[in-house]
């Protein structure tokens, strides 16, 4: 690798900078466009990333529910189709200006996030599901065993799947938790015993339960006692995982494309706009700090804060928590840079560097 | 249009000198909060969380706060009108 032929020149003449930190933040000439470039552009571009990337994967995958692979598959897709408009994008920033460009992503970003977002929500939602249920298959497996962090309960685990004309698979795991009736008195010393369970709905149906007193552990079967009637229902706790159909799959992979290209359209003219923006004497230093504070600290806390405000939305009248809830931060972000950079950039055209 | 823009200038310098205090209160506020009020097992997870988000957030929210008095005092005006 070399040098720039402009950083070799004033090198040459010994113009570069001594001491390029303190030039770049000790001078408020040069302070100021690095506050404008952080506020104005790269705070907005930072957050932009990850709604369309890990966010996003995030949100499809602990809040739509949808399967591991297939999830790491629309995010693939969707940010390999997106890949020609960074430089579609790139090209076109050097025809109208990079401005014009920055602000126009920020803004559709603004406008359709939560409009995507609760799309791709509502795609997944059994719900709003269209299609009919070919059938139901309940039971597909089902077994207990007792609680490793509690000994006093018993978690009947039950997988069953619904299946849709478009082949979606929707499958729904519940565990009912369940304790032993303080009723039940054990007629000798002995343990709880859990088989392995299959085909039965419910805890109520289960003769797996068993007490075994301690002397006749291996195989006598009549002092076995069937602990079914002294079971009492605790709670249960119902959770799914979707493998979607392809209709829907490339559905939300077209939307993901969206949120990408929008993306694209901030990302492709802004590293000609940070070259632009400050002189070659000191532009690695100043554009280095407001690029990674932009991206790393405002961009790479989109996915924890965006799940932070999703559990703290979680209510008792609203148990479920705000779905886009998460989506707030990266918006307000975006909103205070297009305000910002709209009032204060200027658009970079056929700059002489 | 300079003039109008001016204008807007100082206004939203003035915004992101209010704005800036009152998120770094707001953050501490809520951190502080969640902090005290969390059971023992979540006390230093949550601390830990708070800590970073304070961390990186406090500073950029003072750079906000150096943008609006640039803003306020004219800094960016110069600019515009030289150009």
């Amino acid at each position: 690798m070399q040098e720039s032929p402009l950083f070799l020149k004033i090198k040459e003449t010994g113009k570069h900078s001594k001491n390029p930190l303190k030039d770049s933040f000790g001078k408020k000439e040069n302070l100021k466009y690095i506050l404008l470039i952080l506020f104005g552009a790269l705070i907005g571009e930072g957050v932009m990333g990850p709604v369309g990337g890990i966010y996003g994967q995030i949100f499809v995958e602990t809040i739509c529910k949808i399967d591991f692979s297939q999830t790491r598959y629309i995010i693939l897709y969707s940010s390999i189709f997106s890949m020609p408009f960074y430089v579609f994008f790139g090209w076109m920033s050097d025809l109208v200006g990079r401005k014009w460009l920055i602000l126009s992503a920020m803004f559709l970003g603004i406008l359709f996030y939560k409009i995507i977002y609760m799309k791709i929500f509502s795609l997944t939602d059994a719900k709003n599901r269209t299609e009919l249920v070919v059938h139901k298959k309940s039971n597909v497996s089902c077994k207990a065993f007792l609680n490793p962090k509690n000994q006093d309960e018993i978690l009947i685990e039950t997988i069953s799947d619904t299946v849709y004309s478009d082949q979606s698979v929707y499958r729904y795991t519940s565990i009912d938790t369940v304790l032993l009736a303080k009723t039940f008195v054990p007629p000798q010393l002995g343990f709880i015993k859990i088989n392995n369970a299959s085909k039965n709905d419910s805890f109520q149906n289960l003769s797996i339960v068993k007490f075994v007193t301690s002397s006749n552990i291996k195989s006598d079967a009549s002092l076995v006692l069937n602990l079914t009637n002294h079971l009492v229902f605790k709670d249960q706790n119902q959770t799914v995982i979707k493998t979607v159909g392809s209709k829907i799959f490339w559905n939300i992979v077209g939307l993901f494309l969206i949120l990408n290209i929008i993306f694209t359209m901030i990302y492709g003219p802004i590293a000609a706009f940070l070259v632009e923006s400050f002189p070659t004497h000191i532009r690695y230093t100043a554009v280095s700090l407001p690029y990674h504070i932009g991206n790393g600290i405002f961009g790479g806390l989109v996915p924890f804060l965006g799940i932070l405000l999703f559990e703290m939305s979680k209510t008792v009248q609203l148990p479920a928590g705000d779905i886009l809830i998460g989506l707030n931060y990266p918006i307000a972000i975006l909103s205070l840079s297009f305000i910002i950079g709209l009032v204060f950039l200027k658009n970079n055209k056929n700059i002489k560097l | 249009m300079v003039k109008f823009l001016n204008i807007l200038k100082k206004l939203i310098g003035y915004c992101c000198i209010i704005i800036a205090p009152y998120i770094i209160f707001k953050m501490v506020d809520t951190a502080f909060d969640k902090v005290v009020h969390a059971d023992e097992i979540n006390k230093t997870n949550l601390f830990l969380q708070w800590f970073i988000i304070l961390l990186a957030f406090v500073p950029c929210c003072i750079g906000l706060i150096i943008f609006g008095w640039y803003a306020i005092t004219g800094v960016f005006q110069e600019e515009n009108s030289q150009s």
